[in-house]
């Protein structure tokens, strides 16, 4: 019991970060200290005070309202993206399971040459081409988590292929619908919640960089990566402005990744 | 053999849906590229001209067709931009991608190994909970912002490392290593937490097998155990994550370029999307990713290489 | 009387669990003399590989020794040894051989230089002189083309080369004494009767001590003096091999001898002893035996009994009494 108890406290380490950010999140969307974009001239790049906690940034905007609106963006992306991942990558994994054969042989090279482009390099890619902005940040880095669902949803398919039951309702003329719905998706649905977790995280570390490099997130819409864009000259100056948006940056993808690890820990231990 | 003919046909595949890819993507943009290089006032003969000469006026097949031989040759086409032949400019730049996804690789290893085999030999003592801690840490730690950070410590605060000057090896070694150092640490970092959770867990389940308990009962240490009996055993996965690490690097030094102004081929990337010189970015996107491709493909021959228990299949 | 080798006495180890201690050995006794082969033998889940793990010194690590004494060439307490002294005696003084030869051995380290390392660790001998002094043990094993097999890898052996190679490992430090469990279950029958001869072998020519666990009588008798039965943890019955065999006295040692196959029995179903072997949380005050034995009476639910000298045979069973005669069944 000792032992269990002791294991699990990455996971609720993570939980609490991840609940506290969403909370931030929500109250932003009704309360914010002062409006996010609300220039103070006279306040310029101030220190954390009581005034302003996180202090102010080089145009005398509340840093601490910028992160707050800019959770926002962070979730908004992070949810979307890990879904258009999740979609894309499950109709190419169940494809490639489900039909085996040359088509699985053809999904997985897809997936390799999805692969070879390292880091951003993909979203770098596809945003050159779409342009940037929050719609197209997401579909590229949704791109980036497609490999890792199609793997799992890939083998989870080939597997559960391999079960008696399926193969007996299978042999009862039961549709490959139904198999799919009935048999395979129930046995799928932790590793993908652990995916999609770990995936999370990912996106919002891509995110950063993404608009770190300007290829993001564009003004007006609020994002931590560009912050972090916008605070890097003043490093010298106000090295608040960095520490602080780094350490949020931080805080959220660490948060996903202990709860991520959390979860899997458990399902290891169940099965 | 007949692996290694299995490989070299999946490499082959891969590379050529990795070509078709990034030439598809580049179709989708709007506008003629012949415009976009003659600017707004050529007229439509002009631009004709300029499309026939540039072979953008074949099909879309053929234009792939010539593409991808073009690569074969070496002829990358021509930058918009800096009206240079693509492969001398990449030429280069590329030096200083290398030397920074070498060091930073080193790093990887010179830190990652030991410490992995450390946290693993003191399993179950605090020292070893901190630092599993602190891998959590190194990879939820964005690598760019951590370069601000390392800048604001040894450059800003302690002036021991020079920020956003680069020095190449032709002309000062050392000065060259230290204008690497900073950006080699930053994109290594969470490579490092990622090598030692994976050795440190690697050992942890050969510590478990029986042929170690056999090593213990022929009297041998645990430091002899770990070193001449665990590691032969854990490198053959490490090789695997190797190429991995390699490849995260190359993505990562996109990034890093820029944060410490490093003429690479990361900043060039960005400048040229920002100049949307397109033949150039195109071109340089295809370069790494069939890197990473090569590099994997050498991952996996190399493994057969060194596993004794696959190398007589063969 | 020549001093044994090995000397164990009211040996207890206990498993240390969140809600308490169980013992998983309970007063065991026993030993072994020079040049003497001693089977333990008793169904999985008695105690006979943790017997042999607390031998070596290398109990899991929720398992200890609590009681008792293994003393080894009369003098080193085997009890209370710090990890350094641990390492000196294994390999050199006392060796191990396990029953899965595939998993026994590293994978991927050459197999002649698992088995000179014991030497390179032990002794400071040249390391060509421990070459060839390992390439000579494995001829003597029975190795054909030792210098080519020192270089290769197990999965390039068969599973009766690889169990010579464990052998090797096993004596080429000239232990005093060499503990083998169940070394010839894995292997199939042709096999299993080489590697049968080579122990033999070993008996009569190099003069080994063993302590050899199995559950085949058949390999027993083969190769072992004398026996030692446990069950749940307890030495129920000890005796020469032949007069077990032919006279069993305890109840489970008689259910056991009934168990073996055998060839005037053919087309009868094998006897098995009904019920299992009690778990470590649920063993009692009185015999361990009780729940499966066909001939318990009261007291045995309650008292333990003694141990009984009974001609050469030593048995744990309210059934026998010091003075009595082995009774006519």
């Amino acid at each position: 019991m000792m032992m269990k108890r002791r294991k699990s406290i990455p996971f609720h380490i993570g939980l609490t970060i991840v609940m506290l950010l969403f909370l931030m999140m929500l109250i932003s969307l009704f309360y914010t200290p002062y409006d996010p974009n609300m220039m103070q001239t006279n306040a310029r790049l101030a220190k954390p005070s009581l005034e302003h906690l996180f202090g102010t940034d080089n145009f005398g905007r509340d840093i601490l309202s910028r992160m707050m609106q800019g959770s926002q963006t962070a979730f908004l992306i992070g949810i979307s993206s890990v879904s258009v991942g999740l979609f894309f990558g499950f109709l190419i994994g169940a494809c490639a399971g489900y039909f085996g054969g040359w088509i699985d042989e053809l999904c997985m090279r897809f997936i390799d040459a999805l692969m070879a482009f390292p880091g951003i390099l993909l979203a770098i890619m596809l945003i050159t081409v779409f342009e940037p902005g929050i719609k197209n940040t997401i579909l590229a880095l949704g791109m980036m988590s497609v490999p890792t669902f199609a793997r799992i949803i890939r083998s989870s398919f080939m597997q559960t292929k391999q079960f008696d039951y399926v193969k007996a309702s299978k042999a009862k003329g039961a549709g490959s619908i139904h198999i799919i719905f009935k048999h395979i998706l129930p046995n799928i649905v932790s590793p993908i919640l652990v995916a999609a977790t770990l995936s999370f995280s990912g996106t919002i570390l891509a995110e950063a960089g993404l608009s770190y490099l300007g290829l993001g997130v564009q003004p007006p819409d609020p994002s931590w990566g560009r912050m972090l864009k916008e605070a890097q000259p003043y490093i010298a100056t106000a090295p608040w402005y960095v520490i602080i948006t780094g350490t949020m940056i931080t805080l959220m993808v660490l948060g996903f990744n202990l709860l991520g690890d959390g979860i899997r820990d458990q399902q290891d231990k169940k099965s | 053999m007949r692996y290694i003919i299995y490989k070299l046909s999946t490499f082959i595949v891969t590379i050529a849906l990795v070509s078709l890819i990034v030439f598809s993507v580049f179709q989708v943009l709007p506008g003629r590229p012949a415009q976009t290089i003659l600017g707004i006032d050529a007229d439509e003969q002009q631009v004709a001209q300029l499309e026939k000469e540039l072979g953008l006026d074949q099909s879309l097949w053929e234009q792939y067709i010539s593409w991808i031989s073009g690569l074969f040759s070496g002829d990358l086409g021509e930058s918009l931009k800096y009206q240079q032949p693509v492969i001398d400019i990449l030429l280069d730049r590329i030096p200083v991608t290398f030397s920074l996804a070498m060091l930073s690789i080193v790093l990887t290893a010179l830190i990652g190994i030991p410490l992995g085999i450390f946290i693993a030999r003191t399993d179950g003592k605090w020292v070893s909970t901190i630092l599993s801690m602190l891998t959590q840490l190194g990879i939820a730690i964005p690598s760019f912002w951590f370069g601000f950070i390392l800048i604001l410590l040894f450059s800003v605060t302690f002036k021991l490392f020079p920020s956003n000057s680069y020095v190449p090896w032709s002309e000062d070694f050392f000065g060259a290593l230290q204008s690497f150092f900073l950006p080699a640490l930053a994109l290594a970092l969470s490579n490092i937490a990622i090598m030692i959770r994976y050795l440190r867990n690697t050992i942890l389940d050969q510590m478990k097998m029986d042929y170690v308990r056999t090593a213990k009962c022929k009297g041998l240490s645990e430091r002899w155990i770990v070193y001449r009996h665990i590691l032969r055993n854990a490198f053959i996965p490490i090789l695997t994550i190797f190429g991995m690490i390699i490849a995260d690097t190359l993505g990562g030094s996109i990034i890093i370029e820029n944060v410490f102004s490093l003429p690479g081929l990361g900043s060039l990337l960005i400048q040229s999307i920002s100049a949307r010189d397109f033949p150039l970015v195109q071109s340089m996107v295809l370069y790494i990713a069939v890197l990473v491709v090569f590099i994997n493909f050498l991952v996996d021959l190399l493994y057969k290489v060194i596993d004794p228990r696959i190398r007589l299949k063969g | 009387m020549v001093e044994p080798i090995l000397d164990v006495k009211d040996l207890d180890v206990s498993f240390t669990f969140p809600d308490g201690q169980y013992k998983a050995i309970d007063s065991l006794s026993f030993t072994v003399h020079s040049n003497e082969v001693v089977g333990i033998v008793g169904e999985s889940g008695c105690g006979k590989t943790l017997t042999s793990l607390a031998i070596m010194g290398m109990l899991p690590d929720n398992a200890s020794i609590t009681n008792g004494s293994i003393c080894f060439r009369h003098k080193r307490h085997l009890v209370s040894l710090s990890e350094k002294e641990w390492q000196s005696i294994r390999g050199r003084a006392i060796s191990m051989i396990f029953q899965e030869p595939m998993t026994a051995l590293n994978p991927v380290y050459p197999v002649g230089k698992q088995i000179s390392e014991v030497l390179i660790k032990h002794t400071k001998q040249s390391r060509k002189a421990i070459k060839e002094q390992t390439i000579q043990l494995m001829k003597q094993v029975g190795l054909p083309r030792a210098e080519a097999l020192y270089h290769s890898y197990p999965h390039q052996l068969s599973g009766g080369m690889r169990q010579r190679i464990v052998i090797a490992m096993a004596l080429i430090g000239e232990p005093d004494l060499i503990i083998a469990d169940e070394p010839t279950t894995a292997l199939d029958v042709t096999i299993q009767s080489q590697i049968i001869q080579l122990f033999r072998k070993l008996k009569q020519e190099k003069k080994v001590s063993m302590l050899f666990i199995s559950h085949d009588w058949g390999v027993l008798s083969q190769v072992c003096d004398r026996v030692l039965v446990l069950y749940a943890g307890q030495l129920v019955e000890t005796g020469p091999i032949s007069r077990l065999v032919d006279e069993p006295l305890h109840p489970y040692t008689k259910g056991l001898i009934r168990s073996i196959p055998d060839r005037a029995k053919r087309g009868e179903p094998l006897y098995t002893i009904p019920g299992r072997v009690p778990p470590l949380k649920e063993r009692h005050r009185g015999c361990p035996f009780y729940d499966r034995c066909r001939e318990r009476m009261e007291i045995c639910r309650t008292v333990r009994p003694k141990t009984v000298n009974i001609k050469e045979q030593m048995v744990q069973c309210h059934l026998y009494t010091e003075e009595m005669d082995v009774p006519s069944s």
